[in-house]
């Protein structure tokens, strides 16, 4: 008892006398890394650079949110809810979660990647291998900006790792030099990255894969609101380059898509790709909601249990001319009673649920999520903004490059082998603006529900018009009420989304995009 | 009176036979006013003075001033042979008298012998003490003899012999006791003494209540504790909140100090309330600053019992009791329903009621399915406890075992405890004594809450128990042996947010596992060594050690398990094992020393030392193929998630604390610790927290003294600092990991997880500090038949310890931060009365309010407010329920204000439709689809439209004002104790009425509440609730199920009688006891849900949400106590 004491007492002198304290207090952590003890191999990099390519298939971006919320825009769908608010009926305020996500998202993939980018150098290895890694998260970062920039406008440049909470005011970079960040990076993994060839499927970042993007990104910065028409040079060079890799179109246009269901890679025709993995249970989170939103609606797990999410309005099913197989593919001609299919009547337009992502193709169902990946790039979109740059860059008359980039998806859209000219659909001989407008028209019906239409439409300045054009289309027809909503209520100011409210509040240095 | 002079300083011996004598003395003693301090200060101070207080002689030896001794002829005072010494004894030694011999009993009210009270013989050197029994036997000198029976606690009575030879005496507890010793940090201390803000349970009106633990019972019976359910459910914890809350984001729990054991986590539920000896409440910063790091939300201090010097003494109580539900929600009948179904879709409703030639009247007076009554039961409670307690002067020991058993309202939900309790103090010499103080508990709560966050509305226990239709359409089709209602399905109204996930309650709820299993063991052990007179060291280890058992099993009939879209998980199940353990060492050294009779002093210095652990491990286990073998085939399901966790922190800790008292009339405290947590960065792991205080007892000034009715009256005054350190052991520092949901997978093969920064650290992080400022008035009065006690305080939390929001272009959403700064202010009254007080019969009231005003100074930089999500339905997480504003209370609600619906005069009728108005604004909805009776919310912007610019602040689910009133009324062998409890000016978020009031999901065959009849119809303009399909859109909040919730309750309500010794003694008992015990009796409210008293996975950002909570039962229970 007595000795109890004394080692009572003991610890109170060596706390108070000796380094005892300090030692008692300096507890250390066996359950996590910081980041400075973390990128020391390798394989940590590689561990790292899964998590700047984690926030691609998260629900803020392409497994929910852009797939289903924000790709339902512009003309070609509609959200067939009648209730709720959000970015598909352009019903939102700053203070939205489909705003507010998404940012946050994709400023966490830029963090992870600012990260992996300062410690890049630490680890011992071969410095092909530490490129490849280097360029994928260059990339992928730039992705992020792209998609931000092309939503927000100006936004806060970040490109070094948070280290505090605090003092972290940062202000927004005008567009064009987020724009001018996005082309340079990118052009630099360019060179660092891996072909598809030696990565064997499409859900890495390629050579090609960042080739298009870049062409993609020229595209945007051609049009409007930079107008940057020097970049059309660059856009038909970057996707010239992509055409010069062994990419090829899938002469069958449905295949491209049961390829996604089916998570197998066909990586003449799919670039890039979002992937998902599993059903969702067990150990890992990687399934989507591809399938379950986008899909033809059932309750059927046999056919794989679907929300029927979006619809097709008539202008786009019209769009579509006779023989073209893209229409009953991309616009379901049917829907499910039970298992069985049961076709639409030829009057029923609005009723008819967007078909690209069918779950019946499915291999292993579950019964909310799916693997079915999402597209980033295909070999077509390649050749269109080919086609469509060499226009714009030469201001002139397509050139027979062009045509041909453009007959080898309308070839392809008909049933003929893609690669063979001369086929009765091919157009030649066309005048610039004649050509322009077709393209615009072929780039919906060939891209239509893979996020694309709304950026199309603004950076071709046709936005505004066409979505009021539909909501004068849409009151005419047979649609239901709720149908028009999203044309009803498009303004102006939603060629930007806002800065979410939250983000003002916590940067004073923010500004507000105009009219919001 | 007789006078004694003498010239010199003196020694005296006091020898004081009894207590009456005391008052005798101090007339005598005019000789010296110091005297007479001296000696009340003396016998305060003296580790005798218990022993005056049961009136046992003892000795007091001293020095005395020259002067003259005044005293009366009933004290016998003499010089001792030298001249040194002055002795006092009681009166004339009794000469030779006849003696007869008298026997008898002496007990309390309630008919407990109290054993060891002084029996004695007036005037006359003659006195006993009563033996375990109660019983004694003295011999009085002849009839005129006169009994004086005395007992700590209790008044004086005296009787006259007379003839009888058995006299059996009650004796009535005295009124408040100023010399009652409270139990504070470190130390005990008088309650006239006190300086600080404290408060004190009354344990023996606690008791009436018949709950499972002390927490359940401690709503309004302290001011300026606000205790609260969540919800009803059996076992779950308490919320305490003391004086407000200081934390935005982090625990408002306060500290508990079980023994000298400091705990942040408490389990209430982990002791027995019959095993507590007192409960403290520290409020002020005088009284919590000695728990410095850890005080900021003030300190619940308790005791258990001890052993005690007697021959052993066992108590039994056993009790069993039923529960029923309060309230049931009165749902329409199976006519109503089908006229409702009608309306929403009259082709569909035509389909699947009206056929086989059924009219909508066919279903006029149909009985229907009641599922609230096979949902809910009559539950029952059952309580055995057994003690043991005794002792002699060396080894003094207490023993206590308890069972208890409850089965709640709703099927299949139980508490289930065991639990066990040694206490023994032993005498190891004269200088040291240890106590052991081991405790074991083991407590399983079954049975999921209704109110688990379950993501979708639909997929709550209580939606399907108000929801599930009343009867089918369809002949043969019984809703009553299947989980999955047949033709609820309906994709084409679906919306994934209101998708429908209803189930049969009855028949998930028997399905489901869900079972929480807490296991306590803590052993301390306590070391005195009483140096000398003045120095004693006092050195404590103990340690806790606590493992939690999370059992989960959803099978194919349950709400979770049950195949349908959505459940990606199949039948699935897990185990988690959690274990919490903590030691602590501390020892301090006090120094009791008294200068010139009148300056007391006390000095407490120590170092304490505290290490908490952490761990949890355990895994769940997906689509499990064979559900029959339960928890045990989990290992042949999929591997879902896994659990791993491991954290530490530790605390050093030097504290002390002055107390000066001069003439018990002047009293100051002064406090000094300094905290050094393993929580912090090196640079900012100290922290000093000093308080002080002042308090002035009036009542001894001169002024005063006159005032006959004035008993005690005494100002307070106090000031302190205290921390607050409860972010996570390790958030100073960035950290990096590898969630489940963070991979990804390449070319389709099986994914990688990846690792990414998941925590921003801060290294400036430091301790949070709550200065408080406390004014106090305690006023007794009319020799304390009537006690006041004001108080008065401000305490502002700055730096606070925020889990701050930061810019999302940081990569995180957020850190903690010593960022923000919250005010609570805030008056306490609590009024002590004796109103009767008559032989046979006493009623004695406690009254208590207080206020608290809550207000956020400051918040993250920049940051003007913040909006805080409830998070309950997939529909509704996004969007803010409650916004936190500088300048207000934390999180009052948010959302449109409702004003009514649509009527005919908003619009224009235009070719037999109804237009809306061109200055009518819309409610959100396309104006096109608005109809008379759809909801109208206030366009307060004045833009036309409903959007996110005209959320505004609807009210605050913090209360104003709250408080109880105690009653106890004492007849002869009766006791009746009469509780109320009241809560006033919270407001309730009632979002049950979004899903069964207007039915926002528009959900097909859902019943709705009986009160949706009255909906607005062409029929029914005058009608407020929304018509079928005008409902408000999912995901907005509005001030339309914003109810007030302010209640007063009959909380407790018990009668108890004694049984006459006579009869118990016969059958070899010393007491029995019987009494009935109910809680929860009657809530006046104007409340329309189940109960008032509801606040669903409430914290201080998200108050006052009522969302299919476990409802509250009303319990009646029969209680026998007996003891041997």
């Amino acid at each position: 008892m007595k000795n109890k004491i004394a080692i009572g007492i003991f610890a109170s002198i060596i706390c108070l006398f000796g380094t005892g304290c300090e030692k008692f207090l300096g507890t250390t952590s066996e359950d996590f890394y910081t980041p400075d003890e973390y990128y020391e191999t390798e394989a940590q990099l590689n561990t790292a650079l899964l998590g700047v390519y984690d926030p691609l298939g998260s629900t803020d971006l392409y497994s929910y949110n852009i797939s289903s919320f924000w790709g339902t825009e512009a003309d070609e769908g509609y959200y067939a809810r009648s209730t709720g608010d959000g970015p598909q009926v352009y019903d939102y305020t700053s203070a939205h979660t489909r705003i507010r996500t998404p940012w946050q998202k994709l400023y966490q993939g830029i963090h992870r990647a600012n990260l992996l980018l300062a410690s890049a150098h630490k680890p011992d290895m071969s410095e092909s291998s530490r490129n490849v890694i280097i360029g994928e998260a260059q990339f992928l970062r730039a992705f992020y900006y792209f998609i931000l920039v092309s939503n927000w406008g100006d936004v806060p440049l970040v490109l070094d790792p948070t280290k505090e909470p605090t003092g972290n005011n940062v202000a927004r970079t005008p567009a064009r030099e987020v724009y001018d960040f996005i082309f340079e990076e990118m052009k630099e993994a360019e060179r660092k990255v891996r072909t598809i060839q030696a990565i064997g499927h499409s859900g890495r970042v390629s050579k090609s894969a960042v080739q298009g993007v870049l062409a993609r990104v020229c595209l945007y910065m051609a049009g409007y609101p930079l107008m940057d028409v020097d970049k059309y040079h660059d856009a038909r060079y970057w996707a010239a380059e992509v055409m010069k890799s062994s990419h090829a179109l899938n002469p069958d246009y449905k295949q491209i898509f049961i390829n996604y269901a089916r998570d197998e890679y066909d990586i003449g025709e799919s670039i890039w790709e979002v992937e998902f993995w599993g059903t969702g249970a067990g150990t890992y989170r990687e399934a989507g909601w591809v399938g379950v939103r986008l899909g033809i609606a059932t309750t059927n797990t046999t056919l794989g249990h679907s929300y029927g999410i979006i619809r097709t309005t008539e202008k786009y099913y019209r769009l579509f001319e006779t023989g073209d197989l893209r229409r009953d593919w991309t616009i379901a001609p049917y829907r499910y009673n039970g298992t069985s299919k049961v076709n639409h009547g030829a009057t029923e337009i609005y009723v008819r649920d967007i078909g690209k992502w069918r779950r019946e193709y499915e291999l292993d169902k579950s019964t909310s999520l799916s693997a079915q990946n999402f597209p980033l790039l295909r070999y077509s979109d390649v050749l269109l903004m080919f086609a469509e740059a060499d226009i714009m860059a030469s201001n002139a008359a397509p050139s027979p490059e062009a045509e041909e980039a453009f007959n080898q998806v309308r070839r392809r859209a008909f049933g003929l082998p893609p690669t063979t000219p001369g086929s009765d659909q091919d157009v030649s001989g066309m005048n610039h603006d004649d050509f322009l407008a077709l393209i615009k028209d072929e780039r919906s019906r060939e891209l239509g529900f893979e996020g694309l239409r709304k950026y199309d439409l603004i950076r071709w300045g046709d936005f505004l018009k066409v979505m009021s054009d539909m909501e004068i289309d849409i009151s005419t027809s047979n649609a239901p009420v709720y149908a028009s909503r999203a044309f009803q209520n498009v303004q102006p100011k939603h060629l930007l989304f806002p800065i979410p409210v939250r983000e003002m509040a916590l940067n004073r240095l923010l500004t507000q995009n105009p009219e919001w | 009176m007789t006078t004694m002079f003498f010239e010199k300083p003196i020694s005296y011996v006091f020898h004081i036979m009894n207590l009456k004598l005391m008052p005798k003395l101090f007339k005598c003693m005019k000789f010296c006013n110091e005297l007479s301090c001296y000696v009340s200060n003396a016998f305060s101070d003296s580790p005798l003075y218990r022993g005056v207080k049961l009136g046992v002689v003892f000795l007091l030896a001293g020095t005395l001033q020259a002067g003259a001794v005044e005293y009366s002829s009933g004290a016998d005072l003499s010089l001792s042979n030298n001249n040194a010494s002055l002795i006092i004894k009681e009166g004339p030694l009794g000469a030779d008298v006849q003696n007869i011999s008298i026997t008898g009993k002496v007990m309390n009210e309630k008919g407990e012998p109290l054993s060891g009270a002084v029996v004695y013989v007036k005037g006359v050197n003659r006195r006993v003490t009563t033996d375990s029994r109660g019983d004694y036997r003295i011999s009085v000198p002849g009839e005129n003899a006169v009994l004086v029976f005395s007992y700590v606690g209790y008044e004086l009575q005296e009787i006259k012999v007379g003839s009888q030879t058995a006299i059996n005496v009650t004796l009535m507890s005295t009124i408040q006791n100023l010399e009652q010793v409270v139990v504070m940090g470190y130390g005990t201390t008088l309650k006239k003494d006190l300086t600080g803000s404290v408060g004190t349970v009354n344990m023996e009106d606690l008791m009436e209540a018949p709950v499972a633990s002390f927490d359940e019972a401690l709503a309004g019976r302290i001011a300026g504790v606000q205790v609260s359910a969540d919800e009803g459910q059996p076992g779950s914890a308490m919320k305490i909140v003391i004086r407000g809350q200081n934390s935005i984001t982090q625990s408002n729990d306060p500290l508990y100090v079980v023994d000298g054991f400091p705990m942040e986590d408490f389990e209430a539920a982990g002791i027995s309330s019959d095993d507590i000896e007192s409960i403290t409440v520290l409020k002020d910063a005088s009284a919590t600053a000695i728990y410095g790091a850890r005080g900021a939300n003030g300190v619940i201090v308790i005791e258990t019992k001890k052993g005690m010097v007697s021959a052993p003494k066992i108590t039994y109580s056993g009790q069993l009791g039923v529960q029923n539900v309060l309230k049931k929600m009165e749902v329409m009948s199976p006519y109503e329903f089908v006229k409702y179904q009608m309306e929403r879709n009259a082709a569909a409703a035509a389909q699947s009621y009206l056929t086989n030639g059924r009219t909508l009247e066919s279903y006029q007076g149909v009985a229907g399915y009641n599922w609230q009554d096979r949902l809910f039961r009559r539950g029952s409670t059952m309580n055995h406890i057994l003690s043991v307690r005794g002792g002699n002067e060396s080894t003094k020991y207490a023993f206590s075992t308890s069972l208890y058993n409850q089965d709640g309202v709703i099927i299949s939900s139980a508490f289930d405890r065991i639990q066990g309790r040694l206490v023994v103090d032993q005498k190891l010499s004269k200088k040291v004594s240890a106590s052991l103080n081991l405790s074991y508990s083991d407590g399983v709560v079954n049975g999921p809450s209704p109110a688990v966050n379950a993501s979708q509305s639909s997929n709550y226990l209580m939606f399907s128990a108000w929801g599930y239709r009343p009867i089918t359409g369809s002949i043969g089709l019984e809703l009553e042996d299947d989980l999955f209602d047949p033709d609820v399905y309906d994709p084409e109204e679906t919306d994934e947010r209101t998708f429908d996930f209803r189930v049969n309650p009855v028949i998930s709820t028997q399905h489901e596992i869900v079972s929480r299993r807490v296991r306590l063991f803590s052993p301390n052990l306590n070391l005195v060594y009483n140096i000398n007179k003045k120095f004693s060291l006092n050195v404590r280890g103990g340690a806790t050690l606590r493992n939690y058992i999370n059992q989960d099993f959803h099978n194919s009939l349950t709400r979770r398990g049950a195949p349908r879209p959505n459940n990606v998980n199949g039948v699935n199940g897990s185990v988690i094992n959690s274990e919490r353990s903590s030691w602590v060492n501390e020892n301090t050294l006090t120094y009791k020393n008294t200068f010139n009779r009148v300056h007391k002093l006390t000095l407490l210095g120590g170092f304490t030392m505290q290490a908490y652990n952490y761990n949890r491990y355990g895994y769940q286990s997906v689509l499990i193929p064979n559900e029959d073998f339960g928890l045990s085939g989990l290992e042949e399901g999929t591997p879902g998630t896994t659990y791993a966790e491991e954290s530490s922190s530790t605390l050093a800790s030097f504290l002390s604390r002055a107390e000066y008292d001069y003439r018990s009339k002047y009293l100051l405290t002064a406090s000094f610790r300094a905290d050094g947590s393993s929580k912090f960065a090196r640079h900012n792991r100290w922290s000093y927290f000093p308080s002080g205080a002042f308090a002035w007892r009036m009542s001894r000034e001169p002024f005063l003294k006159n005032i006959s009715f004035v008993h005690d009256a005494k100002l307070r005054i106090s000031y302190g600092v205290t921390g607050n350190n409860r972010v996570g052991d390790f958030s100073y520092l960035s950290s990096m990991n590898m969630p489940v949901a963070d991979g990804y997978s390449f070319g389709g093969i099986t994914p990688e997880r990846s690792m990414v920064p998941n925590r921003l650290g801060n290294s400036q992080l430091k301790w949070e500090n709550t200065s408080q400022l406390n004014l106090g008035y305690d006023l007794s009065l009319f020799k304390g038949k009537l006690e006041l006690n004001v108080d008065a305080y401000r305490k502002t939390t700055y730096d606070l310890l925020l889990n701050a929001n930061i810019p999302y272009t940081t990569g995180f959403a957020t850190s903690f931060k010593n960022i923000g700064k919250v005010q609570n202010q805030g008056l306490e009254f609590t009024l002590t009365t004796t109103n009767v007080r008559k032989k046979d019969f006493r009623w004695t009231s406690n009254f208590n309010i207080s206020f608290n005003n809550n207000k956020v100074l400051a918040l993250t930089e920049g940051e003007e407010n913040m909006l805080t999500p409830m998070i309950w339905d997939s529909g509704y997480n996004g969007v803010p329920l409650y916004i936190t504003e500088i300048g207000r209370p934390i999180a009052m609600f948010y959302g449109y204000i409702w004003d009514g619906v649509y009527t005919l005069n908003d619009f224009d009728e235009v070719g037999g439709n109804y237009v809306l108005k061109a200055n009518v604004p819309s409610n959100g909805a396309t104006r096109s689809t608005i109809r008379p009776g759809n909801i109208k919310f206030k366009d307060l912007n004045g833009d036309g439209t409903i959007d996110s610019k005209d959320a505004t602040i609807l009210g605050d689910g913090v209360p104003k004002h709250m408080g109880g009133f105690a009653n106890n009324f004492t007849y002869k062998r009766f006791r009746l104790h009469v509780f109320f409890q009241w809560s006033y000016g919270q407001q309730v978020y009632n979002a049950n009425r979004h899903m069964l009031e207007e039915n926002v999901g528009n959900r097909s065959h859902l019943n709705q509440f009986a009160s949706y009849v009255n909906r607005w119809s062409f029929d029914n303009q005058e009608s407020l609730i929304p018509l079928n399909n005008g409902q408000s859109h999912y995901g907005v909040y509005n001030s339309r199920v914003l109810e007030d919730a302010s209640y007063l309750r009959l909380k407790t309500l018990s009668l108890s009688y004694a049984v006459p010794p006579t009869y118990v003694n016969k059958i070899g008992l010393s007491t029995l006891s019987l009494s009935a015990n109910l809680q929860n009796v009657i809530t006046w409210t104007n409340y329309s849900g189940m109960d008032p008293e509801v606040a669903i996975r409430s914290t201080a950002l998200t108050p006052g949400f009522d969302y299919s909570a476990y409802p509250h039962a009303r319990t009646v229970t029969f209680r026998l106590t007996t003891t041997f």
